[in-house]
């Protein structure tokens, strides 16, 4: 692989990045990716998450990947665990679904109606 | 699964499910033909699944008698009359070898691998993937050296996934050009059609 030297750089913008946000993690979003929620689009959905992220600068919440969780005709399903917050389940997320709980509930700390499932 | 990335994730998805912490793919081709394979360093195959893990009711889940990632790759290779094989490794481990005819009508394309080799690596951080292509086995991505590189820092991270979503899509050109120049492939009639 060429140019992974850039990696370099890149890791030490995010280590700034990380210090200036010391605290932990706001929050872990978990993705279903069993194959019923890859057939259902969770990866783009996962990568839509991370896009979204990216986009507000937001760097302390994980983005992580479960397996089936046995509710398939609900997949892409998405548990969001705001940090000293209960999960919320959402379903049948794509990405701008994604976006849309990164905008309102990460940023904004509200639940998303219509998607919300618990 | 609506091409063959999506496969790959899955199957991966198995490995990291599995337990394994390292998986190696490799694929080639010749003619319009793809060749795939896949081992991971996991515990293989159960007893109970190993006479053909393919056999959609041979599976290892708890809460249904029917598994279909495996299964659903050896129909995405058959229906283009390749073929799909899954096997243990002398230690440990599996061993997946198929081939894919992208000519055929009923082929899948191959989509966007770089997306399912970066949801692996959001997905399941500890899981190490070395990928190499083409009938030269060039390497186009080994996490242990992107790991080394980061030092600590999170091969999830938002940013450090931009830059190797990028940078894979630039590794895996010559794949995609080889995939691009085979008619049929992506279902996409090579004619101009009815109204043509």
């Amino acid at each position: 692989m060429k140019n992974l030297d850039e990696l370099r750089a890149i890791r030490d913008e995010v280590r700034k990045s990380l210090e200036l946000r010391a605290g932990g993690q706001r929050a872990k979003i978990v993705v279903g990716m069993g194959t019923c929620g890859i057939a259902a689009g969770a990866r783009e959905t996962m990568l839509a998450f991370v896009e979204a992220l990216s986009a507000e600068g937001i760097s302390d919440v994980a983005v992580t990947a479960a397996g089936c969780a046995g509710f398939c005709d609900q997949e892409p399903l998405v548990d969001v665990e705001m940090r000293g917050g209960p999960a919320v389940r959402y379903g049948r997320v794509d990405a701008n679904g994604a976006r849309r709980i990164v905008r309102e509930h990460i940023v904004s700390g509200k639940k998303v109606e219509g998607l919300a499932l618990s | 699964m609506k091409d063959l990335s999506h496969h790959l994730l899955d199957i991966l998805e198995n490995s990291a499910a599995a337990g394994a912490t390292a998986v190696s793919i490799w694929a080639s081709w010749r003619g319009a033909w793809l060749d795939l394979e896949i081992s991971d360093n996991g515990p293989g195959f159960p007893a109970c699944v190993r006479q053909d893990p393919t056999d959609p009711f041979a599976t290892t889940r708890t809460d249904r008698p029917a598994g279909l990632g495996l299964a659903l790759l050896r129909a995405a290779a058959e229906k283009t009359g390749g073929w799909l094989e899954a096997g243990g490794l002398a230690g440990g481990g599996i061993l997946l070898r198929g081939s894919f005819d992208l000519g055929h009508p009923d082929a899948q394309p191959l989509g966007e691998m770089e997306d399912a080799l970066c949801a692996a690596m959001l997905s399941w951080p500890g899981l190490d993937l070395s990928v190499r292509i083409g009938p030269d086995q060039r390497h186009v991505l080994d996490t242990r050296a992107v790991k080394e590189r980061l030092d600590g820092v999170e091969i999830g991270n938002p940013r450090v996934q931009s830059f190797l979503r990028r940078l894979l899509k630039e590794e895996l050109a010559p794949l995609y050009h080889w995939a691009a120049a085979i008619p049929w492939n992506g279902g996409v009639s090579p004619g101009k059609g009815c109204r043509g």
